[in-house]
């Protein structure tokens, strides 16, 4: 009985042992759970302030790069108005070069050409001139010829036929 | 018979005709009926030619017609057309004065205006007042 009784003593001061381990177990449990929930929280903090300063420096890079950007276009398009504006120039004058020596070239050209119809028109001129003189004096002589012609009577002309006949017997015609 | 010919003729076309006309009665000397000279000379040829050589023989119509064949041709070109009186007034003129056989060859050009171009024998002389106008200076 009395064994019997140390042993439940026993057991139950093992007992009581386990109890205590188990509660004290518990307890640091509890502590550790509370301490992983700070840290999760903490963790998550730095996680999301690591996010937001990611985020900002992204953002300013972007935005410097942004800037860096348009400062490398706006140079970019001077530079290029700048060689733009060069070239133009260049190209102007030797145009304005070339207009000139082929303006000088068509004025000679002109001026030769111009001469050259002048001096044709002063022959046409002359020509005409030539063939129109002849013209009135074919005019005024067929006119005259047929106004003598019909001016004479058959008397008269067979007069002139004889006169003519004795001029040719003179001159060994017959 | 050939002086009443050429004085029948003043132009050489009328020769023409007439040397046809001798031809024809020569033809016809020794045919009978129309083929006979009787025929010939009533119906084949003008009355005036068959007048001239009515009683004339096949030979003397034979050298009339060579006498006629040989006639000297005097070309002449006149500005007007004359009549026959004055035709006969030129060719007498001519007759009489170096060609006493002459006949004319005779051409109108009234672009002479007056006088004549007279062609004889290859001697060539240009009388007419188409020359003398054309020599007149030019009013340029």
């Amino acid at each position: 009985m009395i064994s019997e009784l140390v042993v439940i003593v026993v057991i139950s001061f093992l007992l009581i042992l386990v109890l205590a381990e188990y509660a004290n177990m518990r307890r640091k449990l509890m502590v550790f759970r509370a301490q992983e929930g700070k840290i999760k929280h903490h963790a998550l903090e730095q996680a999301n302030k690591i996010v937001e300063d990611s985020r900002n420096k992204a953002i300013e890079i972007l935005r410097e790069a942004k800037v860096s950007s348009q400062d490398t276009q706006t140079k970019l398009e001077e530079e290029i108005n700048n060689i733009t504006n060069q070239q133009l120039n260049g190209y102007k004058k030797a145009l304005d070069q070339i207009t000139i020596a082929v303006e000088s070239q068509v004025m000679d050209k002109v001026g030769e050409r111009f001469a050259k119809v002048e001096e044709e028109i002063e022959q046409y001129k002359q020509k005409r001139m030539q063939e129109i003189d002849e013209q009135i004096f074919k005019v005024l002589q067929d006119t005259a010829q047929k106004v003598t012609g019909k001016l004479i009577s058959p008397k008269d002309h067979l007069e002139l036929v004889l006169q003519a006949l004795q001029k040719a017997k003179r001159e060994h015609v017959f | 018979m050939f002086s009443d010919f050429l004085s029948q003729t003043l132009l050489k076309e009328d020769v023409d005709l007439v040397l046809e006309e001798l031809e024809l009665l020569l033809g016809s000397f020794y045919g009978i009926g129309e083929k006979g000279i009787k025929f010939a000379l009533e119906n084949k040829i003008r009355k005036t030619t068959a007048e001239t050589v009515k009683s004339a023989s096949e030979t003397e119509v034979r050298e009339t017609k060579e006498q006629l064949e040989n006639l000297s041709v005097v070309s002449l070109a006149l500005a007007f057309e004359p009549s026959l009186l004055q035709l006969k007034t030129i060719v007498d003129w001519i007759r009489s004065n170096g060609v006493p056989d002459c006949v004319l060859d005779l051409r109108i050009d009234p672009k002479i205006i007056a006088g004549a171009i007279v062609s004889y024998k290859g001697k060539y002389k240009d009388l007419s007042f188409q020359t003398a106008y054309e020599q007149i200076p030019k009013l340029s």
